[in-house]
């Protein structure tokens, strides 16, 4: 009889982009250590982490060893020792930013355990901008499906496949081309929990501008310069915002507006 | 909703949050015995990197669980469709003040709305500060382009209102 997948999902509020991504990796290297007798040689570890949540899913792990998980999961979380790590409650768990959930799961079986001042249950947040909604978690295998149908991509494989299929699309629809380098991509990965696109103009005149320059300013707000075939930059910029695409002309102006605060004489 | 409307409905909002109302321009100082609110002007541009001379400035002492939402709730209740625009939360660590702990400069379509941040007294419960640029918070639940264009009250714009005043 195989086991059942485990997952662990740590809520909290945003985490800069590099700590989220030291986070998963440290997540990971330790769930190595404190989980190596729980999940057998033929299950897999995977740690992944959006700017509010840090995610441990384990597959094929024994029933028989769900009390166990309720041992480790806590002994992990309290080993993470994040660069900025500080207690926010009277428990004296340090995180670097104040933890708001803990949910845990092994098959449909809620793993107990307490951290950070919260008891952990089946319930966490889909994305923020749909406003305070509780997702109930009905197993650990449907934890990345549920949070995917509430705008929260938690892997960042997903967010980063999202990223690049929109812009490849945004290049063909503009017969142009959206520069974006993997390491400006990789930039943007924990920003957002889902990636929306959005491509924007600025005016002409700028164009006048040394290229250079025009690049660092998008670059430094996580903009994508948008060039023809020839490698010339157009008056176009790609990025992309957190969460639904309502209002996406407003988001259109605010970022024009942000590039051109940016390169205006003052900013220098 | 016009620019005093704005203001009216943030009192009102952080004081059914607990928050007691400061009057316009009232030094609301960290370490206060309670939770405080209210907007001032400042004169010439304020070092805080917020577009605008108008603040409203929170103090949530001790600060709640839920001071990030209520922050959000607190745009919501100021007109704002968060649905419409794009927030994001870049984080910073700790402030250059004694006890002022880590926060974000929270963005409203890549531009700056707010600074949140935790206070962190030497002993004691975190607290919470936040300051909210007026002027980027009407400009967007106006849909309007410039500051000079925002409705202050009824038919006053806030060009007219500030006309001939040095920048």
């Amino acid at each position: 009889m195989t086991g059942r997948d485990a997952v662990l999902e740590l809520l909290c509020e945003p985490l800069p982009a590099a700590c989220a991504r030291a986070a998963s990796a440290r997540l990971l290297e330790l769930a190595a250590e404190e989980l190596a007798g729980l999940v057998p040689p033929g299950g897999g570890l995977e740690a992944c982490a959006t700017c509010r949540r840090l995610v441990l899913y384990a597959t094929g792990v024994p029933a028989a060893r769900g009390k166990a998980l309720a041992a480790a999961f806590p002994r992990l979380l309290a080993r993470l020792d994040l660069p900025g790590s500080r207690a926010w409650e009277g428990s004296g768990f340090r995180f670097p930013r104040p933890v708001r959930g803990l949910a845990a799961l092994h098959g449909d079986r809620p793993v107990a355990f307490a951290a950070a001042g919260l008891r952990s249950g089946r319930f966490t947040e889909g994305h923020e901008a749909l406003g305070p909604r509780r997702v109930k978690l009905a197993c650990a295998e449907k934890y990345f499906s549920a949070l995917g149908h509430a705008s929260v991509l938690v892997r960042e494989t997903e967010r980063l496949a999202a990223m690049r299929g929109a812009l490849e699309a945004a290049s063909r629809r503009m017969k142009l081309r959206v520069e974006a380098g993997g390491e400006a991509l990789a930039a943007c990965l924990y920003l957002a929990e889902y990636p929306v696109p959005v491509v924007s103009g600025f005016p002409q005149r700028l164009l006048e501008l040394p290229p250079e320059r025009l690049r660092a300013a998008m670059l430094a707000l996580r903009f994508f310069p948008v060039t023809d075939q020839a490698g010339r930059l157009q008056p176009y910029f790609a990025a992309f915002r957190d969460g639904v695409s309502k209002g996406q002309r407003e988001v259109e102006e605010g970022f024009r507006a942000a590039l051109e605060a940016a390169l205006s004489p003052s900013a220098r | 909703m016009d620019f005093q409307d704005m203001i009216f409905r943030l009192d009102r909002y952080w004081a059914r949050q607990g928050c007691a109302l400061l009057p316009p321009g009232g030094a609301a100082r960290p370490g206060a015995p309670a939770s405080l609110a209210g907007a001032a002007g400042r004169r010439g541009l304020p070092p805080d990197g917020l577009e605008g001379v108008y603040r409203y400035r929170v103090l949530l002492s001790p600060a709640p669980a839920a001071a990030r939402r209520l922050f959000l709730d607190s745009l919501r209740a100021a007109g704002l469709d968060r649905s419409e625009h794009d927030l994001r939360w870049p984080a910073f660590e700790d402030g250059p003040r004694a006890g002022a702990g880590p926060g974000w400069d929270v963005l409203l379509d890549g531009l700056p709305l707010a600074r949140f941040s935790y206070l962190l007294p030497a002993s004691g419960p975190a607290g919470a500060e936040i300051e909210l640029s007026l002027e980027r918070l009407a400009l967007a639940a106006q849909r309007r382009k410039d500051a000079a264009s925002l409705a202050w009250a009824g038919r006053l714009t806030y060009g007219e209102l500030h006309a001939g005043e040095a920048a």
